[in-house]
């Protein structure tokens, strides 16, 4: 004999957990329940497609099996810590974790993990996992793709400016051979006078000192290697930057110079991909301008915004962008050129979001454009800024 | 050589000092008589019309350019003979001024065998036909 209200009770925890099962099976992310030792006691239809173990595979058995190392090691001393403390690491936080499939490989996943505390036994846990390898390979490709851009964009602006550096290193050359032809001839003509001939000699020392100068910014710039951020004196990188976009610009008669704000808070970036930016910027401006007057100059601008924001401008003298343009300057490809591809300003664009700043372009009074970046600014003081 | 002051007289234009300063010196080391100018401007300026000459010209300057000065002095009506000199090697450009009338085109850093040897034919035939 059976009391019925036993009978009922059964029916109901039985109706429950079917329910609770349920529940897990249809859940998209894949589930793990363990209990205060760590045990696995529920794994759901979604966990078992994303490591390949099948439900009585890792029932009753440690989770740290789902981990590679170091966290398998570590697991047990986690819960450990968690029932010694009560301080959550991970619990109701969430976090970006490597999981191990069955076959011993790894991927990322996104794990929160709730406790479940009831008054009938010891806590449990659950963990609900989601599967980010396709977000990840997605974040990477998008990052290939960015840094594939600058430094294809960093080629082509070098290679345009091969002819401006080899006009500049030439010049230098042409002085140093010309004087000394100059000494020699009147050496052996017997017409040289001792102090223009030490005069002479020392205006070759400056030119041959002016070729190497050149070279060296040249290296600078072209210097390859990965994305390196460094705390940065923003003044000094856009002085190096003009050396050679005034290389660039002398040659089409154009002056670019510098308004500089002092004492400014030093920056974190890429110093590299922050002068690729400011020389996209000043070589639009350039274009921009088109047939420009004897008095059109380019201005570099460095400042300090209401919100300590280490600000870069471009400022340029020219007819200005269209109302059209910048209303749709946001726009990825949007070019005013007829041989543009749009893809400079995407790519400034993306390089300085990536420093978490912002680019906007706007129309400069009383004529021409400025184009305006912000980068956030380390705390006065920090690092050093050399 | 012939100096003095009805001689023929080297122009150099070039906007960069020491390129300037240097063929200054190079051309007086062979006793030729040398104006330099930064600027097409000021060379146009101080160019003397009744006596021969031959203009060395950079292609390349701020402002009125090479070309343009080319231009110009042929809408003058002036037959000075340009050697034009760049830093650029840009093969275009030296076609489109040998069209023009430009009697030679040479590559910074030259020999100054070459710059002297070319002047001197430019001015010799500038002598037999002067303007």
């Amino acid at each position: 004999m059976s009391d019925p209200q036993d009978d009922r009770l059964a029916r109901e925890v039985y109706s429950a957990r079917a329910q609770f099962q349920a529940l897990l099976d249809a859940a998209v992310d894949a589930i793990v329940l363990i209990d205060r030792d760590g045990l696995i006691v529920g794994f759901n239809h979604s966990a078992e497609r994303l490591f390949g173990y099948t439900s009585s595979e890792v029932m009753d058995r440690n989770v740290r099996m789902l981990m590679p190392e170091p966290y398998r090691a570590e697991h047990d001393s986690y819960i450990q810590r968690y029932r010694r403390t009560r301080e959550p690491r991970i619990i109701g936080v969430g976090r970006e974790v490597t999981a191990r499939r069955k076959d011993g490989t790894c991927f990322p996943i996104d794990l929160s993990v709730g406790e479940i505390a009831d008054d009938t036994g010891p806590a449990r846990f659950v963990g609900i996992l989601r599967d980010l390898t396709e977000r990840k390979a997605a974040e990477h490709e998008m990052v290939e793709q960015r840094e594939r851009l600058a430094h294809l964009t960093r080629l082509g602006t070098i290679g345009e400016m091969t002819t401006a550096i080899a006009h500049e290193i030439n010049q230098p050359l042409t002085a140093i051979s010309s004087y000394a032809q100059a000494c020699e001839r009147m050496l052996r003509a017997g017409t040289s006078d001792d102090a223009e001939l030490a005069d002479t000699l020392g205006k070759i020392g400056v030119q041959a000192r002016r070729a190497g100068e050149v070279i060296r910014h040249l290296r600078r710039l072209v210097k390859q290697r990965d994305s390196e951020t460094e705390v940065t004196d923003v003044n000094e990188l856009i002085r190096d930057l003009l050396h050679l976009a005034q290389v660039d610009s002398r040659a089409q008669g154009l002056v670019i110079r510098a308004d500089l704000a002092e004492r400014l808070p030093p920056i974190e970036v890429d110093p590299i991909q922050i002068q690729q930016v400011v020389l996209n910027l000043i070589r639009n401006a350039v274009d921009a301008m088109g047939e420009w007057r004897a008095d059109d100059t380019i201005v570099v601008t460095s400042g300090l915004t209401a919100d300590d924001c280490v600000e870069i401008g471009v400022v340029d003298s020219g007819p200005g962008i269209p109302a059209h343009v910048v209303e749709r300057q946001f726009e990825p490809f949007l070019t005013t050129k007829p041989e543009g591809l749009g893809v400079g300003v995407s790519i400034c664009r993306s390089i300085v979001e990536s420093h978490g700043g912002r680019l906007a372009f706007e129309k400069n009074e009383p004529a021409g454009t400025v184009a305006r970046f912000v980068l956030p600014a380390l705390p006065a003081g920090a690092g050093h800024t050399s | 050589m012939s100096g003095g002051e009805t001689g023929p007289l080297v122009y150099v234009v070039d906007d960069d000092d020491a390129v300037r300063d240097s063929l200054r010196l190079l051309f007086k080391s062979v006793d030729m008589p040398v104006r330099i100018f930064a600027d097409a401007e000021s060379f146009l300026a101080g160019l003397d019309r009744g006596r021969p000459g031959c203009l060395v010209c950079d292609v390349r300057m701020p402002g009125t350019g090479g070309l343009e000065l080319q231009a110009r002095m042929e809408a003058d009506g002036l037959t000075t003979p340009i050697i034009f000199i760049t830093g650029h090697g840009d093969v275009p450009m030296a076609v489109d001024a040998m069209r023009k009338g430009a009697v030679d085109f040479l590559q910074k850093p030259f020999d100054d065998d070459d710059l002297l040897d070319r002047v001197r034919q430019a001015l010799s035939g500038d002598t037999d036909h002067p303007d």
